[in-house]
């Protein structure tokens, strides 16, 4: 179902339900691996995807369509994304660097994880990055994004996710080099 | 013939001295600010004065010594090893087999659990409403003008509980003669928390319109 045919049914007295069915089917696997690149662990990634559906349910008759539905969806769920991991270090009084080791460890005994050695060790590597570095990446390297695409999702300009970008890849490549 | 030594030439008439041209009024008064005006336009030709072609922007230390490197890098990012490795690009997280069939009826379900929970909003709640009445008594004790009433420089304890009770007293007397107390303290609560309920509810989309991604 196309995007302005859920936002037509999903404000109509009676389509309501479906339409967000629709929603949910269409979007749930794109906004779980988002989300999941950033949270790392399955439950925590369940969790903060149930809320992000959530407030899209509660704040979706109000969406004016200054922009894509894609796209706004995306950014509730990397506000979510990168609101769990404040929330996170926040509740265990963590550093960030020790909160990205629980991170990194997980992804070495976390449930639901494959991957060969070089595979993990760009995971590790990422998780040496600001968060919002590692989001620009994610979206960039991962998901195939185009700069004004991701620019957005998150509102900053395209010279500055470059910027970030080529910063992030570089520090990677220095940690594949050196690890 | 000879020349008569008595005949005057006629420019010596002493009215063909005298000036013929006139200047407008106060021309000479205005002269030397014309004279400095066009002095200074000639200093400001932008196609003469050099100063001014001179950049008055600066790039931080070593800016140009290291475009290079970073342009290489840039283009190392996006077309190089890494960018270029789908192996590296492959998705190594998992989910539960099924996780996805049975999503959208668990976020239903998430759904009608939220909208079926009783949510009483701050202002109704008791606890709310006794912290309140509590600073009302204390701002009406503290602030209830005092009429002119002087305080003995010298109280004795009893003397000083026995005024501060009645202080009290009148504060609680002037709530219980308020006519419903307890919908001045609603409204008044009401006022106060329904401005982000009445934003909120008006622009559904600010919440991600504005919050969280900072620069």
């Amino acid at each position: 179902m196309e995007d302005r045919d859920i936002l037509h049914q999903f404000k109509s007295d009676n389509g309501k339900s479906r339409a967000f069915s629709a929603l949910v089917q269409k979007y749930q696997q794109r906004m779980y691996w988002h989300i999941r690149k950033m949270v790392i662990d399955h439950e925590d990634a369940d969790d903060v995807l149930q809320e992000v559906f959530v407030k899209v349910y509660k704040n979706l008759e109000g969406f004016r369509e200054a922009s894509q539905l894609y796209t706004w969806i995306y950014r509730i769920a990397t506000n979510e994304a990168l609101t769990h991991l404040n929330k996170k270090k926040k509740r265990q009084a963590l550093a960030y660097e020790d909160v990205n080791q629980e991170l990194a460890n997980n992804l070495v005994s976390g449930s639901y994880i494959s991957g060969d050695e070089i595979q993990l060790k760009l995971q590790k590597a990422l998780l040496t990055l600001p968060d919002k570095q590692r989001l620009v990446f994610n979206m960039k390297y991962f998901d195939d994004l185009k700069y004004d695409e991701i620019s957005e999702i998150t509102g900053t300009s395209v010279g500055a996710l470059k910027a970030s970008y080529h910063l992030a890849v570089k520090k990677i490549e220095q940690y594949l080099c050196n690890n | 013939m000879s020349k008569n030594k008595n005949h005057k030439s006629p420019l010596e008439n002493p009215k063909l001295k005298e000036p013929v041209f006139q200047v407008p009024a106060d021309y000479f008064d205005e002269l030397e600010d014309k004279i400095m005006g066009a002095i200074c336009a000639e200093e400001s030709k932008l196609t003469t004065n050099d100063s001014l072609k001179e950049s008055i922007f600066e790039v931080p230390e070593g800016y140009f010594n290291q475009l290079e490197e970073r342009i290489e890098d840039g283009i190392r990012a996006e077309t190089g090893e890494l960018a270029s490795n789908d192996h590296l690009k492959e998705n190594i997280f998992r989910a539960p087999q099924g996780y996805f069939n049975s999503l959208d009826k668990r976020i239903a379900a998430k759904l009608e659990e939220e909208s079926s929970a009783k949510v009483i909003p701050l202002y109704q709640r008791n606890w709310f409403r006794a912290a309140v009445a509590a600073m009302l008594v204390i701002g009406i004790f503290l602030f209830l003008p005092k009429g002119g009433e002087v305080i003995p420089p010298e109280l004795s304890e009893d003397l000083m509980l026995e005024y501060l009770y009645e202080e009290q007293d009148m504060a609680y007397e002037l709530m219980a003669l308020s006519e419903g107390f307890d919908d001045i303290i609603d409204n008044i609560l009401f006022d106060e928390t329904s401005v982000f309920d009445f934003s909120a509810g008006a622009n559904l989309e600010l919440e991600y319109d504005f919050e969280y991604f900072e620069q």
